[in-house]
């Protein structure tokens, strides 16, 4: 065990900070979720491409800077840090990215890791369904052979950025006779063919975060097929696994989060009661003993290790420590908690944030699902 | 940047674990309590065969100089298996003051024989009449005494693996053998060290208490199945299994730091005694929720495991003390302690 950072882990820290002080738009961009805001997003894409940052953990050989995890950590903690912007394509980079490299074909990785690395295609998410959301495996829409081509018919929901995307990719029951996990594949869809439609729904800030998707005779070229036929849940399952691992979820957010309401209540303190006080110091805790984890768990994965249903332990851990943070930030501000376009004391991300706090136990998985993974894949509870 | 355990730390402590598995069983522990002998001296004897006693020595007092980081996962079997002797309290806190301070250590010569350490964070003497020197650490003053010469009234612990004396004002004198003042830096590190070995034996409880519980889950049946197949059963350990998931890494750095005499070791240690009350916390309520009423007899060996997690959450640190150790920490540096500061 030697636990700090190398000498030429302290120089990519100076050297992503200095790019980032140099490159983040001094005001903040419009939210990607706002026609607006997800070009200007896009364009910072393609600022991060420029500077080769926008996909550091992707391979050399793919455009990337090949980092490992722990120079990924870095990576963050200096992105929170400078305050850049969130990155709308992570559906793209962070998901679909890793699961191309493994499963993709040549071709496949030559049409879509560099136009996804620039910010030509944004990405979204095509898996829940009105009748599948926790049930997964309850996937209705078809997507059914037809000479070279799948045509795709039924609906799609929750599919997060899709109201402005360029492409989604998702599950699709291509075995007219299969049930459950069996016959499903995973296709990539361009959301401008024809029979698409996108209806964007406002999620609870009020902007279109997610929208249904209805396909009516999409006919999708059957190169768009990702890995073989019918094998489409064990890719799903992989991508799911970079969702709820620690690609997406690095401690520096909740560490940034910890320490903004710190200084809050530290600000604030001499009209505050202990409850309020216990609820600050329990939450930098656990935003330092998830950075801990992560660390450790980067470690084991250099080391060679594997991580499977562990991901669901951190799964939970920092969706509930993400709504503890805001719930007790806006307690802090009290009536001038509901002021959303208040600058001071950052009452206008505080208000935000708390409205997306109260997804992260929702998405990727609910964390009942995650407890359920983890009493029967963790503890050997039975089904 | 490696935040793994070496080999060599997870051979001794696996090798240490088939020992304790054998050797410190409840039935074992039980027999201790029902002679009123919770210390028992052969296993004792064993344990400094197995060099598990001098693990953390340095060489020239006869020990194995190992790390604290080995030491921690040492002890947190010691938790696992709820042993009774003092062998964690006789690593973090006597080893510790003779390695750090030559004084002691010329003052304290005999081998395998339990040192006490008493301080106003756990003024209550662990088996007096099993050891043979008790050191009591003052506010910056040391003393070290002869512990036959000390007369003090049992108390009595709700876990009786603890054997413990009252240390009164009136026993305080007896059979003193010297007192070494100017010695603040010192009782801050064992202080520290006393932090960091709760905090792993804590966690080794945590274990072993979710583990009962999943057991007995899997085995009882109601409503013609095992109870762990119910989502009710299965959340309540799930989420226990995560408070103790998220305990064990602030835990290892903070035995890391100390080995390491990192600035910020007693803050580390704080973190890591914090986060593992609440684990046990956690894994003790939800697996005796689990086990229904079995987990609420003297039959059942749970109530072994539960009511150590009791005493040691409060000595060496208890939550208030370590709250506001840690909150008073955060208003004087808290721009140092940000994200990009996890490992300074």
């Amino acid at each position: 065990m030697k636990i700090g950072f190398s000498d030429s882990q302290k120089k990519f820290r100076e050297e992503i900070r200095e790019w980032l002080e140099k490159n983040v738009p001094k005001i903040p961009l419009n939210s990607f979720d706002t026609k607006e805001g997800f070009e200007e997003h896009r364009e910072w894409e393609k600022k991060l491409n420029s500077g080769n940052w926008s996909m550091v953990t992707w391979p050399e050989q793919y455009g990337g800077r090949g980092l490992n995890l722990i120079e990924w950590l870095i990576f963050e903690e200096e992105y929170y840090r400078a305050k850049a912007p969130a990155r709308v394509n992570q559906n793209g980079v962070f998901l679909l990215g890793p699961t191309l490299m493994e499963y993709g074909s040549d071709k496949q990785k030559e049409k879509f890791l560099s136009a996804m690395a620039t910010g030509e295609h944004i990405w979204s998410q095509g898996w829940s369904e009105p009748g599948a959301g926790s049930d997964m495996a309850a996937i209705r829409t078809t997507a059914f052979k037809k000479g070279d081509k799948y045509i795709i018919n039924g609906q799609k929901t929750w599919s997060s950025r899709a109201a402005f995307a360029d492409w989604t990719f998702g599950l699709f029951r291509s075995d007219p006779e299969s049930e459950r996990h069996k016959g499903l594949s995973f296709i990539l869809v361009p959301l401008d063919a024809e029979g698409v439609t996108v209806r964007p729904i406002p999620q609870l800030d009020g902007e279109p975060g997610f929208a249904e998707i209805y396909f009516d005779d999409v006919e999708v070229d059957v190169s768009n097929l990702l890995g073989g036929e019918g094998e489409g849940w064990s890719i799903a399952m992989a991508t799911a696994g970079f969702e709820r691992g620690l690609m997406l979820r690095s401690p520096a957010r909740f560490q940034e989060t910890a320490s903004k309401l710190l200084s809050l209540y530290f600000k604030n303190k001499d009209n505050l009661s202990g409850s309020i006080e216990s609820k600050v110091l329990q939450s930098w805790l656990k935003a330092e003993a998830y950075a801990l984890n992560i660390y450790q768990t980067a470690s084991k994965l250099m080391a060679g290790k594997k991580i499977g249903p562990e991901s669901s332990l951190g799964k939970v851990f920092w969706s509930e420590l993400d709504h503890q943070m805001h719930q007790t930030a806006l307690d802090i501000l009290g009536v001038s908690s509901e002021l959303e376009e208040v600058v001071a004391d950052d009452v206008a991300s505080w208000i935000k944030g708390y409205m997306f706090s109260y997804s992260g136990p929702i998405y990727a998985g609910t964390n009942e699902i995650q407890k359920n993974i983890i009493a029967e894949r963790l503890l050997g509870m039975p089904r | 940047m490696n935040f793994t355990f070496s080999e060599d730390q997870e051979i001794f402590r696996d090798a240490f674990k088939k020992y304790l598995e054998a050797n410190v069983t409840p039935e074992k522990i039980r027999s201790g309590w029902e002679d009123n002998k919770p210390f028992n001296q052969a296993r004792w004897q064993e344990l400094e065969e197995l060099g598990i006693l001098q693990s953390n020595l340095d060489g020239k007092y006869g020990g194995l100089g190992l790390d604290l980081v080995t030491s921690c996962l040492l002890v947190e079997e010691m938790g696992y298996y709820a042993l009774p002797e003092p062998a964690a309290e006789q690593i973090f806190l006597s080893n510790l003051l003779i390695n750090k301070s030559t004084d002691i250590a010329e003052l304290i010569k005999e081998k395998n024989q339990f040192i006490g350490v008493t301080h106003s964070l756990s003024p209550n003497i662990l088996f007096l009449d099993n050891s043979s020197k008790l050191i009591n650490l003052g506010k910056d003053s040391i003393s070290i005494a002869h512990s036959k010469d000390i007369n003090g009234k049992k108390l009595k612990s709700s876990d009786p693996s603890r054997d413990l004396t009252n240390f009164t004002s009136e026993n305080s004198d007896s059979g003193l053998l010297q007192t070494l003042n100017d010695q603040k830096s010192l009782i801050n590190n064992v202080v520290t060290s006393g932090m960091v070995m709760s905090a792993a034996i804590l966690v080794g409880l945590s274990r072993k208490i979710l583990d009962l519980a999943t057991a007995y889950t899997l085995d009882r049946k109601q409503f013609g199945k095992p109870i762990g197949s119910f989502q009710a059963v299965k959340h309540m350990l799930a989420q226990a299994a995560i408070e103790i998931e998220f305990s064990k890494a602030t835990l290892y750095r903070a035995a890391y730091s100390l080995d390491n005499e990192n600035p910020l070791q007693k803050l580390h240690a704080a973190q890591a005694k914090l986060q593992s009350i609440d684990a046990c916390e956690m894994a003790s309520k939800n697996s005796m929720q689990a086990h229904g009423a079995m987990g609420y007899t003297w039959e059942m060996d749970l109530h072994i495991f539960i009511r150590r997690g009791w005493s040691y959450k409060q000595v060496w640190g208890n939550k208030s003390l370590l709250e506001n150790y840690i909150m008073n920490q955060l208003e004087k540096d808290l721009p140092k302690l940000g994200s990009t500061y996890t490992f300074i």
